[in-house]
């Protein structure tokens, strides 16, 4: 697991664009992939509590014809939500207008679990060689 | 908000302008929260008298879904002003993600 640094988070989407590109990804792919780790990064960073700063991290690995991307962080458990944001609601301002990270991940991904242990989530992405984004969430 | 930039990721870039009775929101580089302030002052400068709202994506230009939220509320607030929403220059992978978060029923998307 590499920590991650705010600082150079940059460099780290460039390290995950670079990998997936050496296994074979379209460039239409390592777009999806660019932007959910960024996502999933900016979360992370965003919403880690009190913990070792090691804590906050990345590691990324390919798996046969999967690349799969874990980011860790300290805080409060959460869940991937299975349910789009309603963005009806948002641009009445009934609810507020963030709230879209998970969802982009999620549609960008072939595969989104996170688990939660002992005060540390783990959000495991897949993305596959030959899959592909899900549809069925457009509204 | 004061402007962080992250090295690998560029800076954000935002413009307003008035091209007849539309206004203009030219954005840049890579939009997130930080660019918040700088949109929402972009917005109350073109929305006076405009009659529509257009968001220039410049080539290149990169949106986190931070930045998407701060689009949506000046949509939001755009719609309260009844002022129709354009998008130009948007990637057609960012054309997919405003597809995904179904922004593309509320805004039209226009070739410049």
């Amino acid at each position: 697991m590499t920590p991650l640094d705010p600082t150079r988070l940059g460099g780290g989407l460039e390290s995950a664009v670079h990998m997936a590109r050496s296994r074979g990804f379209s460039e239409e792919r390592l777009e999806d992939i660019r932007t959910a780790v960024e996502e999933a990064c900016r979360n992370a960073l965003e919403h880690s509590g009190p913990g070792p700063r090691s804590s906050t991290s990345i590691d990324m690995t390919c798996e046969g014809e999967r690349f799969v991307v874990v980011v860790m962080n300290p805080g409060p458990p959460f869940a991937v939500p299975t349910a789009k944001p309603d963005l009806r609601k948002k641009l009445d301002g009934l609810e507020r207008s963030r709230g879209w990270g998970l969802f982009l991940i999620r549609s960008l991904a072939d595969d989104v679990s996170v688990i939660s242990h002992e005060g540390i989530n783990e959000l495991r992405i897949v993305f596959a060689l030959h899959g592909h984004h899900k549809d069925s969430d457009r509204g | 908000m004061a402007d962080r930039q992250v090295p690998g990721i560029s800076a954000h870039t935002v413009t307003a302008s008035k091209e007849g009775s539309v206004g203009v929101i030219t954005l840049g580089g890579s939009v997130g929260v930080e660019a918040e302030e700088k949109l929402m002052a972009a917005y109350r400068e073109v929305a006076t008298g405009a009659k529509m709202v257009r968001w220039r994506f410049l080539p290149g230009t990169s949106i986190n879904s931070a930045g998407i939220a701060v689009l949506i509320t000046i949509a939001s607030q755009a719609r309260t002003s009844r002022q129709p929403m354009e998008v130009s220059g948007l990637s057609p992978h960012y054309r997919k993600i405003f597809d995904m978060i179904g922004l593309t029923a509320f805004v039209a998307f226009v070739d410049e």
